[in-house]
């Protein structure tokens, strides 16, 4: 079979001159240790366990993960992933804190830049809609879920302040404060004061 | 009495400092009844350690790292490899350096596997903490477990046949049933260390590349799929019990670190969660019916063909199939609206002075599409709101959240085009006919995969053929002589029947070669190797039932016809494809090509008609007409798809 791979292997590499390569979106180049030594040296940082689609960029400060650029033609189907958790022992890269983290950023605090960062778009969308897939994702994330219907027509009353802003970061500080300074929510959604 | 005391005591000291002694008979004790119970031989413990019987019948491990197996031949003996691990298990803490690494928290499937078969006593085991594996248990409870599909997609190369993976859902909160985009999502890939085309395929075919299992939440693939890409979901919940996707998760923690060379025809994606599934299911025989290129979608009528192992099946709409809803649900005068405030013709604000638009709901639903198109046409994903349309978006979604209208629900659900219910992507197919000067031929088609414009379209994309590796071989009992009468490395068509307003062009890509007639030499038939693509519109009536296409195209090649040899040529291709119904197609491609060589140019005009009637899922009855030069062919046949 590996024969056969091999075979399809030389006409590819015809096929592929001509494949425009515009399709191929560039990539950063990532290092990567081919083989792993021990056992004992499993632990692999966050940085290496995500994909090599990456095109965000870490912010100057602590972890701020700038923004999120998706591009389309990704290879092998990689975006760059702010990834929760990693598999094996590649998890907890960013719980303990042995990623460009650094520790004084609570684990709430990560997963809401995380989630504002990875679908600023989509939820810029539904907050204005007062509905939809990514403004339930989002209560969720920020202790809301009781209050869900609030919680949609709070974000689309103050879609103009919230997202006023461009970077992902400065709308979620914004967010915050629309949903503490609203007297329906600022009772529930327990995870927006951080 | 004082002797025996002593006697005692020191036997029980004897004990006490040497506790290896105990275990290490019942490691041994562990081993024997292992071997008595042959658990090495049995389906579970070959798939919990990826065996595969590939290589000639023999087992092989799949796993590339050299630390995931733990004997030094564990790679191809099963039976070291259980002993191995068995005695692993009772390595002293001390031994490593961080205890996480110990076999016991590193290796947690083998050992929940072995505890069950082996009634392996606790209290016997080093003592050791595996706080890292716990934590992270505790932070991945789900459910539900689906295998998702992203739909076929031609614009790049690596991902044209489809891809999988796996979606871990997390068990419903009270009042907000959906906030499944925080889900996970488990995805098989390649690591590629390159970012050159060339080398990335070649190296990707040979399989120099590791893949690796990722984690990543499920919001992340739908931010690339849906919107990045526009490519549909397709969703399959498979029947797993909350029991097994626990364990599956120990098998991931397992495997987490190690890798798998990547094969981008067999240990790809696909083939990689079948054997995942395996590894929890050691019933399921889903490999079986999988040939030695895997392609995506043959792994889904793999796994549809396990009785009850699919639980439902549904779709996230990309935002190309977002949009054609919202625009589809307008009427003509909305239509028109959508176009206009897009092109900026009209200001946003002004749509409410519509006199048939004082309606908010009318306006909710026009800026319901207008926002959809601006995501599609932009990709928008991720943090970036937009390129050309940045500033429009923002416009319009001031506007909207003024509006006090729920966007409006679409329900969507395109039965016959669930990926699953596709024909098989291997074709064989038998011809008979007779070539212009009247004398008989017989033809043997092959293609591995995947999809023809004549083919019965269910399951596949709208419009798309993507054929690999299609060859043709001729018999022509005349002068009892066998040929290549065409192969094919890649062709691509695209025809897509999108609206105007978000108009596609349609394109084509072949490359390969074919027999001509007309050669320089005595021969009867020589071959002329050709590259060409094109570009161009489609348009299409009667409901997409017909359509025609044109497009500006060029072909480069080499041919012993007519003392050409290399030549370059312009060409104009155009056809005409028609589907009164399912099963009944009429494809008719033409290209008037003008060829020009180094002595001499050659004007052709080429035509290939082909009727296909589908039988069933696996079965086809084609009538095929061709002009090439002044050779002309007709052939009835039927083609197999398996």
């Amino acid at each position: 079979m590996r024969i056969s791979n091999i075979m399809i292997l030389l006409s590819l590499v015809v096929s592929l001159l001509m494949i425009d390569s515009a399709a191929f979106a560039k990539k950063k180049k990532r290092k990567r240790k081919h083989k792993q030594k021990q056992s004992e040296q499993m632990t692999t940082d966050m940085s290496e366990s995500m994909g090599s689609g990456q095109t965000y960029a870490y912010g100057m400060a602590g972890c701020g993960l700038g923004s999120l650029i998706i591009k389309q033609n990704s290879m092998m189907g990689q975006v760059t992933a702010a990834t929760l958790n990693g598999t094996g022992a590649q998890t907890s890269g960013i719980s303990t804190g042995t990623s460009n983290c650094r520790v004084n950023h609570s684990m709430a605090q990560l997963e809401q830049e995380v989630f504002i960062t990875a679908n600023f778009a989509s939820l810029s969308k539904d907050a204005a809609q007062g509905e939809g897939q990514h403004l339930r994702a989002f209560a969720e994330v920020l202790g809301c879920t009781d209050q869900l219907g609030d919680f949609a027509r709070v974000s689309q009353q103050n879609y103009a302040e919230i997202f006023s802003v461009t970077d992902p970061k400065a709308a979620l500080d914004n967010y915050r404060g629309v949903i503490i300074s609203n007297e329906a929510l600022s009772g529930t959604c327990n995870r927006a004061r951080i | 009495m004082k002797a025996l005391k002593a006697a005692w005591v020191l036997t029980c000291a004897f004990f006490f400092l040497q506790p290896t002694v105990f275990a290490s008979s019942y490691q041994e004790d562990l081993v024997s009844q292992s071997q008595k119970l042959k658990l090495a031989e049995t389906a579970a413990w070959q798939k919990l350690l990826y065996y595969s019987s590939k290589w000639f019948g023999r087992d092989m491990g799949t796993i590339d790292s050299e630390t995931f197996y733990l004997a030094k031949d564990g790679k191809r003996k099963p039976k070291a490899e259980l002993t191995a691990t068995i005695n692993a298990f009772f390595n002293p803490p001390s031994n490593y350096k961080e205890v996480d690494h110990h076999p016991i928290c590193a290796y947690p499937a083998r050992l929940f596997w072995l505890r069950k078969q082996l009634k392996i006593d606790q209290s016997k085991l080093p003592k050791v903490q595996c706080s890292k594996l716990k934590e992270w248990l505790s932070k991945n409870k789900y459910n539900k477990l689906s295998v998702i599909f992203s739909s076929y997609y031609p614009d790049n190369p690596a991902s044209m046949f489809g891809h999988t993976f796996l979606r871990l859902h997390q068990p419903a909160k009270q009042n907000n049933s959906s906030a499944g985009l925080l889900d996970q999502s488990i995805n098989f890939s390649a690591f590629p260390d390159t970012s050159n085309p060339l080398l990335y395929t070649v190296r990707g075919l040979a399989g120099s590349f590791p893949g690796k299992y990722q984690l990543m939440p499920y919001f992340m693939k739908v931010q690339e799929y849906n919107n990045a890409e526009r490519r549909d979901l397709w969703q399959y919940e498979l029947d797993f019990s909350v029991e097994e996707i626990e364990f599956l998760l120990l098998c991931l923690w397992e495997i987490g670190s190690h890798h798998v060379d990547y094969y981008y025809f067999d240990d790809n994606c696909s083939a990689v969660i079948l054997t995942l599934l395996e590894a929890v299911k050691p019933h399921l025989n889903l490999k079986k019916s999988i040939k030695a290129w895997v392609i995506p979608s043959d792994t889904l009528r793999a796994i549809a063909s396990s009785p009850g192992l699919i639980r439902s099946v549904s779709i996230e709409p990309s935002v190309l199939t977002k949009f054609l809803l919202r625009y589809q649900a307008l009427d003509s005068h909305q239509k028109k609206l959508v176009s206009m405030i897009f092109h900026q013709k009209i200001s946003i604000n002004q749509l409410g002075e519509q006199a048939s638009m004082r309606d908010t709901a009318r306006q909710a639903k026009v800026i319901d599409t207008v926002l959809e198109l601006i995501d599609f046409e932009d990709r928008v994903a991720g943090s970036s709101l937009g390129e050309k349309h940045a500033a429009l978006r923002h416009q319009v979604l001031l506007v909207r959240s003024k509006l006090k209208e729920k966007p409006q629900e679409i329900p969507y659900f395109p039965e016959t085009e669930q990926p699953h219910l596709g024909h098989p992507s291997s074709q064989l197919g038998l011809n008979l006919g007779l070539n212009g000067k009247h004398q008989q031929f017989a033809e043997l088609n092959w293609r591995p995969a995947l999809h023809e414009l004549l083919a019965l379209e269910k399951g596949y994309s709208e419009n798309l053929e993507i054929g690999f590796f299609h060859t043709s071989i001729r018999y022509k009992p005349l002068n009892q002589s066998v040929f290549l009468n065409e192969y094919s490395l890649l062709r691509i068509w695209s025809l897509p029947t999108t609206p105007w307003i978000i108009k596609q062009p349609a394109w084509t890509v072949d490359m390969g070669s074919q027999a001509v007639r007309n050669c320089t030499y005595s021969q009867s038939v020589c071959q002329r190797y050709f590259v060409n693509a094109g570009a161009g519109y489609t348009t299409d009536y009667l409901n997409k039932s017909v359509v025609l296409y044109l497009m500006l195209a060029g072909e480069l090649g080499h041919s012993k016809e007519s003392n050409l040899g290399n030549y370059i040529a312009p060409a104009l291709f155009y056809g005409l494809w028609v589907k009164p119904v399912q099963n009944l197609k009429v494809l008719i491609r033409s290209q008037l090509i003008k060829q020009y060589g180094l002595n001499q140019e050659i004007v052709d005009q080429r035509y290939r008609v082909g009727l296909n009637y589908s039988i069933n899922d696996y079965s086809e009855v084609r009538l095929n007409l061709q002009k090439l030069q002044s050779h002309k062919d007709f052939s009835l046949g039927v083609n197999y798809y398996f």
